[in-house]
């Protein structure tokens, strides 16, 4: 058997062996012929059938998703469901079935295609992405006109490799609860697409601009998919299977308690690892690791799962399980960043105006009563391990001295305080916006810890600047962008605080390299990078990491540093 | 049926967020509006309609409205437009 290999582009990292199977797409040969009048009536009705069938569809599938997915995550269901309820847009299709005398099939297929030709034209990458859904959307609708069965996913299990023509965001939540082995895709995984960071969150690697047509004729064969290399090779030889075999089984420590090694430099810093995590599942997962505490607990999904606020009790409940799960390791709980209230999570992408639209700290303090109560359930946990509160999208000190004074009242409440020895619990602030690091002197002085969240740093800084795309995949290691970051790290280094990266930047084997050189210490990252996280700092030295990270600074492009990266670091 | 012609000026336009503020704004009128911009013009009550136009910051559009509140829609929508769509 020969042994081929695509290339690709690698979207999430690890590696995978597997047998290939190819997601059937749905195909569909529209019926171009005219209606009859008297036909009109039924192919509407036939219309009306397929979009409550989507519908349903659309909601069994994010309801299957519930606690596993994050909140986030979740939110990709909302522009499925907009589009869902447009009745303009399912007027137009009736009217093209009245007036053009289309078949059903085909008056979605040319309605939705007058769309898309205008979205594709748009500048905004956000907008150009919603092709993938809309296309999706149009392949459900007519497969439902048809009456058809669903896709083959019920032939998909944990031993595969799948290979898709169109990644969207149903179809990479579906693989993901399947857990295969890898994901190569043709189109639509792209490294800020919403398919994209479910399986990147999930550990699943992703490879996507693959030809589907000729990886397709592989089906049943061996593959390996290894993002490292953005490559999937068909029938590997023996040697390979071997070698990835063996890394494979590293990987497997994640999930199998076994523990890495510990993550230190080669000149001996001892590197911190904590994880992010957003969903009880993945705090299982989690607890079994030999890692060196939470760093992030997005709470998001704990109040999203739940059709209204949950209780103090059954918040407690969480935290303190937590809390005593992992023993005297930290676990740092944010409060919850849920904001611009009814504003569609999916519609959220340019975040450039967040000044304006309460989010995060700025609108839990508009909800006092809600966040008191999730400060009490945080700091009642305490008691029972280590538990740190931190705070999303901080703009200022003041706000910092404004929750500051809610602990100080709870930690005084009798319940609280009879409830055994009170700690005084550790505080953080999320420094994710600009203004926040036009404040990071007055808010340093305020906490105890600071948390770089460099997702919404970044999408900040691109909203700034024009020319930063924000689907590059490495725009955090522009020397702009590197400059704010170690500003925020002096800063806090002077002070003696301790920094924690979290976000996309700290799972980023090259980013982890500068950001060590410029003197950090502490990463929280997604499960899914463990591995290789602890590879790089192993292999790092502090020294020349702090020689690359300066040079990465006084360079004058991104280009400037990937190719300083990529020659250092080969 | 009442007209205004209005330039966008928030920094990103009417797409992906401000478009469904936009609509959801739009939707609390009794009366048909539309968008126009340039040659294509679309109901400023459909999400997909908006997104198709492309309407970017800087752009030139015209409100339509045709309807009993007609002159409060094209007024209230102008004022959202205008004031940033609650950037």
């Amino acid at each position: 058997m020969n042994r081929v290999v695509f290339e690709g582009l690698p979207v999430s990292s690890g590696l995978g062996i597997g047998k290939l199977i190819c997601l059937k797409d749905i195909s569909y040969e529209v019926n171009t012929g005219l209606i009859d009048e008297s036909e009109i009536e039924s192919q509407i009705t036939d219309l009306e059938v397929a979009i409550c069938k989507t519908f349903i569809e659309i909601y069994d599938l994010k309801d299957g998703f519930k606690g596993l997915l994050s909140e986030e995550e979740n939110r990709i269901f909302e522009f499925y469901n907009q589009i869902l309820d447009d009745s303009y847009f399912f007027e137009e299709i009736k009217n093209i079935i009245r007036k053009e005398k289309y078949h059903a099939d085909n008056a979605i297929y040319t309605c939705i295609q007058r769309y898309m030709n205008c979205l594709v034209e748009s500048d905004n990458e956000y907008v150009k992405y919603r092709i993938f859904d809309l296309n999706d959307v149009r392949k459900r609708l007519i497969k439902n006109v048809y009456g058809d069965s669903e896709l083959n996913f019920e032939d998909i299990n944990s031993s595969h490799v799948v290979v898709v023509r169109e990644l969207n965001p149903i179809i990479a939540g579906v693989l993901s609860k399947k857990e295969v082995k890898g994901v190569v895709a043709e189109e639509g995984a792209g490294y800020f697409t919403h398919a994209s960071i479910i399986l990147k969150s999930v550990g699943i690697p992703t490879l996507g601009g693959i030809n589907f047509k000729e990886l397709a004729k592989y089906q049943e064969r061996d593959v390996i998919i290894d993002c490292n290399k953005g490559i999937t090779i068909v029938n590997p030889n023996l040697i390979e299977i071997n070698s990835y075999h063996e890394s494979e089984q590293d990987r497997e420590c994640i999930k199998n308690i076994e523990q890495l090694e510990p993550s230190v430099t080669i000149d001996g810093q001892k590197i911190s690892l904590y994880a992010s995590i957003s969903s009880l599942k993945e705090f299982n997962i989690a607890k079994r690791v030999n890692l060196d505490g939470i760093g992030l607990v997005r709470t998001e999904s704990i109040f999203i799962n739940y059709s209204k606020v949950p209780d103090e009790k059954r918040q407690f409940a969480i935290y303190s399980k937590m809390a005593k799960a992992m023993k005297n390791k930290m676990v740092v709980v944010r409060t919850v960043d849920i904001g611009g209230d009814k504003v569609p999570g999916t519609l959220d992408f340019h975040k450039t105006s967040y000044k304006h639209i309460s989010r995060g700290i700025k609108r839990s303090l508009e909800h006092k009563d809600e966040l008191a109560m999730q400060m009490r359930s945080i700091i009642r946990a305490n008691i029972y391990g280590n538990i740190g509160i931190t705070f999303p999208m901080v703009n200022s000190a003041e706000e910092i001295i404004e929750v500051k004074e809610i602990i100080r009242r709870i930690e005084n409440e009798k319940e609280v305080k009879n409830n055994g020895e009170n700690k005084g619990i550790e505080i953080g602030a999320f420094i994710e916006t600009i203004s926040a690091v036009e404040d990071i002197n007055n808010i340093i002085e305020e906490i105890d810890f600071i948390n770089i969240g460099t997702n919404d740093l970044l999408h900040q800084f691109c909203g700034l600047n024009r020319k930063c795309s924000v689907v590059m995949k490495d725009n955090y290691l522009d020397p702009e962008f590197l400059k704010i970051v170690k500003t925020c790290i002096d800063c806090a280094k002077q002070r003696k605080k301790p920094i924690v990266l979290c976000g996309e930047m700290s799972s980023d084997p090259m980013s982890v390299v500068v950001l060590i050189g410029l003197g950090v210490n502490d990463f929280s990252i997604t499960l899914g990078s463990f591995y290789d996280i602890n590879k790089v700092i192993r292999k790092t030295n502090c020294k020349q990491a702090a020689e690359i990270a300066q040079k990465a600074i006084q360079s004058k492009s991104i280009d400037e540093v990937r190719r300083l990266l990529y020659n250092s670091l080969r | 049926m009442t007209r205004k012609e209005i330039i966008v000026n928030n920094t990103s336009g009417l797409e992906s967020k401000p478009a469904a503020l936009f609509i959801q704004k739009a939707s609390n009128f009794k009366c048909n509006i539309w968008v126009e911009k340039g040659e294509r013009k679309a109901n400023a009550k459909s999400l997909l309609g908006l997104l198709s136009l492309g309407v970017g910051s800087g752009n030139r559009i015209t409100i339509i409205a045709e309807g009993e509140d007609e002159s409060q829609a094209v007024s209230e929508l102008e004022e959202y437009l205008i004031t940033g769509l609650g950037e």
